[in-house]
């Protein structure tokens, strides 16, 4: 792919992650868990993972979201903010390794690993921010389920993005 | 046109709800205590250690945060003045598997280990 091209996708889907990063946040979970979110804003980090446009692209996108998301949310240096932050950056940087390095995992795959990772550094950071990892970890099997559910919707969504690009022959 | 649903997905999905699913029996199956108190730490540091029933208002540099309620072996955070009110909303909790966090202040609610349910006090601090 032209560069040029590459790069201005990769803008439109930090824009779009942004959006779907602020209108996330007025949906509410099935249960109360603390700084946790659906993770619908991952989509676009997701989509740049498939169409293998490298760990640097998905790191960018899933920065520019929780930085510009975070602003626009208000809720920048919160510690909300660096659970989404460091989550998202961590699995970013996985998927895209994923599709580069492991091709047999497929896109739900590499979404419900992703989510993994994401949900796991969350509760970790979570952990560390409270002084008191026991305190979270009693929600996060349930953070689990929520995250599997998100990303297999997330991994359909895409496929059908990827259908539509008629990327077939990269994929 | 090439499968993007692979079998090592399936793997993965299912290895990862086995995961939850097991972590979740695992905290079942923990004896659940019910409690005698709990102490609310701010910052990892104990504010307040409560194991009289009342309302406790938590405070940090002259500021109020949020007022724990513990009654009758329960308790529950009243209210407090954090944005994103969770830890109003988590509501009740009565074993010594549960806590309450209430993250924009980093304020977690953790009971004080107590009572079998089958009656026989068994106190452990
Ligand atoms: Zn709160």
């Amino acid at each position: 792919m032209v560069k040029s091209k590459k790069l201005s996708n990769i803008s439109i889907l930090t824009g779009i992650a942004c959006a779907m990063y602020v209108v996330e946040s007025f949906i509410p979970l099935p249960m109360p868990l603390p700084g946790v979110r659906w993770g619908f804003s991952n989509l676009p980090v997701l989509l740049a993972a498939v169409l293998d446009y490298g760990v640097l692209s998905c790191a960018m996108i899933a920065f520019g979201k929780s930085f510009i998301g975070g602003l626009l949310s208000g809720r920048i240096a919160s510690a909300t903010f660096f659970m989404g932050l460091s989550g998202s950056i961590a699995s970013a940087l996985f998927m895209g390794w994923l599709k580069k390095h492991v091709p047999k995992v497929g896109t739900i795959g590499i979404s419900e690993l992703g989510a993994l990772l994401n949900n796991t550094v969350q509760i970790l950071i979570a952990g560390l921010i409270l002084g008191n990892s026991k305190a979270v970890f009693y929600y996060y099997p349930y953070l689990v389920l929520i995250g599997t559910v998100t990303a297999y919707l997330l991994a359909v969504v895409s496929n059908i993005f990827l259908r539509s690009m008629n990327h077939d022959a990269k994929v | 046109m090439a499968k993007r649903t692979k079998k090592y997905d399936i793997f993965i999905v299912a290895a990862i709800l086995l995961f939850a699913v097991i972590m979740i029996f695992l905290n079942l199956l923990i004896p659940q205590k019910g409690i005698i108190g709990v102490k609310v730490t701010i910052d990892g540091v104990l504010a307040v250690s409560i194991s009289q029933d009342g309302l406790y208002p938590v405070e940090k540099d002259g500021k109020h945060l949020l007022t724990v309620e513990f009654y009758q072996g329960k308790a529950r955070v009243k209210e407090s003045t954090c944005d994103n009110q969770i830890c109003v909303k988590t509501g009740w909790i009565s074993n010594t598997n549960q806590t309450i966090v209430c993250l924009p202040y980093k304020i977690v609610v953790e009971p004080i280990g107590g009572k079998n349910t089958d009656g026989v006090d068994i106190i452990t601090w």
